[in-house]
């Protein structure tokens, strides 16, 4: 069967129902795309605020109908790659628009999930992350690796220099113990970054481990350019936003 | 693994998110809420016909079904494909 068989008069009457977007806008766009790419990149159809807002809506739901498949499909949930995690994460964060809040996955050795844990929760713009507190919890759960997630509620998915900072500090805590970082994941709006997959994440410690609290601010107030971490934080150095 | 309280606030993330997105009524609303809570998500979009909600609302959430299906059979589709 071909994928466009599957997009059928009743799915674009179903797609227009839902979002408005009137039929011959989708089918017009669904001749040489995947009608679903209208969720992703909306502005395609040039839909209204209305129909932008139910788009985002739709969007939003199968995100979130997609996680608790996963739950329900079987009694793990597994990480296979970065869109699997940033499928998983945005919907557990897309919500969040007022405020930050970090999540943490202490994952097995096949990195299925042992548990997840909201390790913080702030401001718009700023949260404060416990690092020992981490590690307390990681000791807990007798994890192999763990994967960090956190949303923008400004929108930007790009990492700012603390969100690295901070990875780099929870790489150097857990390097020792054997425990691998293998993921941070942002989410901004409906949209998610993988910090593996943009190769800003830390893979080696490099430094001793620092369990100074350590505030970690949205990227809106800082829009420079990312690179990997040069300079090596000392034990004593606090970081100021 | 401690499914349980994931699980929970999944189904409840998604109930929020359809009910607010199908703009159902309050009362539809609870009727809604208790058949997933009683059949689970999956099933419920098996059997949301016998509730006793307004037409067009019914309409709505068999919208709601077809695009979940075919999103599901692309998915298997290409899964199949790799």
């Amino acid at each position: 069967m071909e994928t466009k068989e599957l997009y059928t008069d009743s799915f674009f009457k179903s797609l227009n129902k839902l979002t408005g977007i009137p039929m011959s806008k989708i089918k017009d766009y669904a001749r040489d795309n995947n009608p679903f790419n209208i969720l992703d990149h909306p502005m395609v159809v040039e839909p209204s605020d209305r129909q932008l807002e139910k788009i985002g809506k739709l969007k939003e739901f199968l995100a979130s109908y997609n996680v608790l498949k996963m739950t329900q499909d079987s009694e793990k949930i597994r990480f296979t790659s970065p869109k699997d995690a940033g499928a998983y994460f945005s919907s557990l964060l897309n919500n969040m628009k007022d405020k930050e809040r970090v999540l943490i996955a202490f994952l097995d050795n096949s990195n299925s999930i042992i548990e997840v844990k909201t390790i913080s929760e702030g401001s718009t713009n700023m949260s404060v992350v416990y690092p020992r507190d981490i590690l307390k919890m990681a000791l807990a759960n007798d994890c192999s690796n763990i994967m960090m997630a956190h949303n923008h509620p400004g929108g930007s998915t790009r990492p700012s220099q603390e969100d690295i900072d901070l990875t780099q500090r929870i790489v150097n805590i857990f390097k020792p113990l054997d425990i691998n970082v293998i993921d941070h994941i942002i989410v901004g709006g409906y949209s998610f970054s993988s910090m593996a997959e943009n190769g800003t994440l830390p893979s080696k410690s490099m430094d001793l481990a620092n369990y100074k609290p350590m505030n970690l601010t949205d990227v809106h107030d800082h829009q420079g350019t990312y690179e990997m971490q040069k300079d090596v934080l000392s034990l004593d150095e606090d970081l100021e936003i | 693994m401690r499914t349980g309280l994931v699980k929970k606030t999944a189904e409840d993330r998604v109930v929020e998110l359809m009910c607010n997105m199908l703009e159902l009524c309050e009362a539809s609303e609870a009727l809604v809420k208790a058949a997933v809570q009683e059949k689970g998500v999956k099933e419920f979009f098996d059997s949301f016909e016998e509730l006793a909600i307004e037409d067009n609302e019914k309409e709505r959430i068999k919208a709601l079904k077809v695009v979940i299906d075919t999103k599901e059979q692309e998915i298997l589709l290409m899964e199949g494909a790799e």
